[in-house]
């Protein structure tokens, strides 16, 4: 089993603080609290150390390389940490050990329940809990050794409190005694009988509504779609439901949508009034008469576009991030979002 | 003493049921104490002359074989009205007649499976909603419990579809040659002396019981994605009570391929577990007062406050004090049912919904969707399995090929996550 | 739908959402919302003859941009 391992500066005997904008490298064999992973029967073939400070500031960068070496590593887990209270230093662990996780990499971290990392993990890698300090070392090594050696041999992992990792969020089906609709007979009686339990929790997440935009004449508006709405023929082949992409087309010159030069592949409505004026989806007519009468400032060049029809929550979030990013980094300043 | 009336008009439903230990292949259709023999060359002469099928192919297919079948449209229960079987479900086969009351004889243990690959003749994608096409039910390996068809010896009827014959055409001929397949194996058994018999009735029960309603989710979206009412499509249905021995009894079958986990194959109807529960426990510990069939899917948001609140008025017509809310298939289905608990609960009724799960929870919920019964992640991987045969196809819907499709999600598995509750997946956070 | 629109909205800029299923899009975050015509065309209608669509469609965007301009501190919901 090919086990590597994650530390930052400090675990990796590179330096405290000064030493926090190291670039990743690479080293050969276990290192620090690797050498424990050792003594519990986990040998480390190789080390990846990045900097808390360089991870924080060069994400995109530091994951592209550490990423790069996991795969030419042909890891089987990933091991990251422990980083305990650390924030910073969690937040790598947790964000490295998702993207690999997510890559097919199974990756465990240790850190205390309420490091930010934890959810940067994001229900894809296991995090071990431990306590905030360091001293808390000799604790935490076999507790990550033996979860991270089962990943490692690809054995099926059990519960939480079974495995000793903190609850992914992730809804795991396990077979009951009853089938469902018996359940539902017996909790209904029971919510009449004055005990109300449910077997699904709702998980609303709620943002405070941004300002307002001050002078609408003034403002660079874009234009964003979940209705599947593509060019004709569908060239980069969005799908009509489940989409695995956002995808993103240029605007600039284009007045209207023309039936015929776009169509909806959103598989979830009878997409015929819509592929008959595209812009029955997205107003693109309107915004662009609007925009020459100088009601609104401008449209921004690109649409984004991509299908709502049973996006998985956590893949709609990944391209939420993603798209808001790029309408970040090009000043746009209020969006008009079209779903179905 | 002068009679003052009726007690009763609950007329009842008898269901004998003959158990098939195993089916063989014979010169004739015929049920020997638990062997079921069948004519698979005159099952497969049911389906030449129908518009729209070329061919039908009839095979059995047994648990524990390492098949896969993919791209099944419908399973359905061998089933017959004892006195007047052409009267099996009425409408959509048989002569119009009420369901729900007489004798019905059943087999136990086989069932009747229709498979389709339509994108190989027809452009699935140019239909209004085109369904998912995905129908697995794998008969051994890691995915075989999620579907109750792994456990049943099945009757396999591939059709090869006349791609110059309309897709809506195509599939009235498959539903009704499944049907009469259904029927006819059953008819085997109509001399035969009955053993097990249920008998479902409901006599006026204690009033201080709580009476318990059912709004059943159904859906209509076009060809291929419809669900049928006496035979009827039940595109633009209003809130319409029904008698739970009418839905056990063949008066709703399935015309619906997409989601092949949370959709009802018309097997579910028939052998509800829900409805099954409810009788049973009628007069014991509540009242089961009746069963409302209500759309899902509908279109605006001012249509599915309409339904949600005509479901809920009805339900408190018939007296109802609770309901059970079952789903139907993924998405905004789901905002129907959301809506319906919505307004149930504001007219005092108490609601208990049947939701399938992704991987980040519920799709939709309200406060008012407090007692929520999960029927499992729909989203989770099965662990990949190759079987050595295929039938029904090449090819999964996605692309990948049957005998290598990699893992599957659990909604691909027909009747998975079933939102009628059929099944005993539950998702759990881990 | 609303998950797009949250995380739009968590680097600060305003979003409206036009959907024929305004109060779902509200249960589940969304801020600001124009109510949209249906499922299967949320910024247009079918039923008006085209020189009115236009206008209809004009008079929604309209609404979406004076929303944008408008504090919310709750779910808001416009009809065109």
């Amino acid at each position: 089993m090919r086990v590597v391992h994650y530390l930052n500066q400090f675990f990796a005997g590179r330096g405290a603080e000064g030493a926090a904008s190291l670039a990743p490298e690479r080293m050969a064999g276990a290192v620090g609290p690797g050498r424990g992973l050792g003594l519990e029967g986990l040998e480390v073939a190789v080390t990846l150390v990045c900097g808390d400070d360089f991870f924080g500031e060069h994400e995109t960068e530091a994951l592209r390389q550490l990423l790069a070496w996991l795969d030419e590593e042909a890891a089987d887990v990933l091991v990251c940490g422990p980083s305990f209270g650390s924030g910073r230093y969690g937040y790598a662990c947790g964000t490295l050990a998702r993207e690999a996780a997510q890559r097919g990499i199974p990756a465990v971290c240790g850190m205390h329940p309420e490091n930010p990392g934890v959810p940067a993990a994001a229900g894809a890698a296991y995090v071990v809990p431990t306590g905030e300090r360091v001293t808390g070392m000799r604790d935490a090594l076999p507790r990550m050794a033996g979860l991270a050696r089962k990943l490692g041999e690809g054995a099926p992992i059990g519960a939480p409190d079974a495995e000793g990792y903190l609850p992914r969020g992730l809804r795991h089906n396990v077979l009951d005694e009853r089938p469902a609709a018996v359940r539902a007979v017996d909790l209904l009686l029971a919510k009449l009988a004055g005990t109300v339990t449910s077997e699904a929790a709702a998980r609303p997440e709620r943002v405070p509504p941004p300002p307002p935009i001050t002078d609408p004449a003034g403002v660079t508006l874009a234009l964003v779609t979940e209705s599947g709405l593509v060019p004709i023929g569908n060239p980069d082949r969005l799908e009509s439901n489940r989409a695995r992409a956002w995808l993103a087309y240029p605007l600039r010159g284009v007045t209207a949508f023309a039936p015929g030069a776009y169509e909806s592949v959103h598989g979830g409505f009878d997409v015929r009034a819509a592929n008959a004026d595209p812009n029955r989806l997205v107003p693109l007519d309107a915004v662009r008469t609007l925009e020459s009468e100088g009601r609104l400032g401008e449209l921004h060049e690109t649409l984004y576009t991509t299908t709502g029809n049973s996006t998985p929550v956590a893949t709609a979030a990944k391209f939420g991030v993603e798209i808001a990013q790029r309408l970040h980094e090009a000043a746009v300043q209020a969006v008009i979002l079209s779903g179905t | 003493m002068a009679r003052v009336g009726r007690t009763s008009t609950d007329e009842g439903l008898d269901v004998a049921t003959f158990v098939v230990l195993d089916v063989v292949e014979g010169p004739e259709t015929r049920w020997d104490d638990g062997r079921l023999t069948t004519d698979l060359g005159a099952v497969e002469a049911l389906g030449a002359g129908s518009p729209g099928v070329h061919r039908m192919q009839a095979e059995i297919v047994r648990p524990g074989q390492h098949v896969r079948l993919v791209n099944v449209l419908d399973a359905v229960d061998p089933v017959v009205k004892k006195n007047a079987p052409q009267t099996t479900f009425p409408g959509a086969l048989g002569e119009l007649a009420g369901a729900g009351v007489g004798v019905s004889y059943r087999l136990d243990g086989v069932a009747v499976l229709s498979l389709a690959d339509f994108r190989t003749t027809h452009d699935v994608d140019a239909l209004a909603c085109s369904p998912d096409g995905d129908g697995v039910i794998d008969m051994a390996g890691p995915g075989a419990y999620l579907s109750p068809w792994s456990a049943t010896t099945n009757l396999a009827l591939t059709f090869a579809c006349d791609p110059d014959v309309s897709l809506a055409d195509v599939d009235r001929s498959i539903r009704a040659i499944t049907l009469r397949v259904a029927r006819d194996l059953a008819a085997a058994t109509v001399k035969a002396v009955p053993v097990a018999v249920e008998s479902f009735a409901l006599p006026p029960a204690d009033g201080s019981l709580p009476a318990v309603c059912v709004i059943l989710q159904v859906a209509a979206e076009g060809p291929l994605a419809d669900t049928f009412f006496y035979g009827r499509s039940v595109a633009g249905l209003l809130p319409t009570l029904v008698d739970p021995r009418e839905v056990m009894d063949g008066a709703l079958t399935s015309g619906q391929y997409d989601w092949a986990g949370s959709r009802n194959p018309t097997a579910f109807y028939q052998r509800s577990v829900l409805l099954r529960e409810l009788l049973a426990r009628h007069g014991r510990d509540l009242r089961f007062v009746g069963v409302i069939l209500a759309l899902g899917y509908l279109p605006s948001a001012r249509e599915k406050e309409r339904s949600a609140l005509l479901a809920a008025r009805l339900a408190k017509r018939i007296g109802a004090e609770a309901a059970v809310l079952t789903t139907f298939q993924t998405g905004n289905s789901h905002t129907d049912t959301v809506l319906t608990a919505q307004a149930c609960e504001r007219l005092g009724v108490a609601t208990v919904a049947l939701f399938a799960e992704t991987d980040a929870g519920l799709t939709d919920w309200a406060p008012e969707t407090d007692c929520v019964v999960s029927t499992g992640n729909e989203e989770e991987l099965v662990p990949e399995w190759r079987p050595e045969r295929v039938i029904g196809g090449e090819m999964t819907y996605s692309g990948r090929s049957a005998t290598d499709a990699g893992r599957l999600p659990v909604v691909e598995y027909l009747g998975a996550v079933s939102q009628m509750g059929d099944m005993r997946l539950r998702a759990v956070t881990w | 739908m609303a998950t797009l629109t949250t995380a739009i909205e968590r680097v600060g800029i305003p979003a409206v959402v036009v959907t024929a299923l305004p109060t779902i899009a509200a249960m589940a975050g969304a801020n600001r919302i124009v109510h949209g015509v249906a499922v299967a065309h949320p910024t247009g209608d079918p039923e008006r003859s085209p020189a009115d669509e236009l206008i209809f469609r004009r008079r929604l965007v309209e609404r979406a941009l004076e929303l944008l301009a408008t504090p919310v501190s709750a779910p808001t919901v416009w009809e065109v």
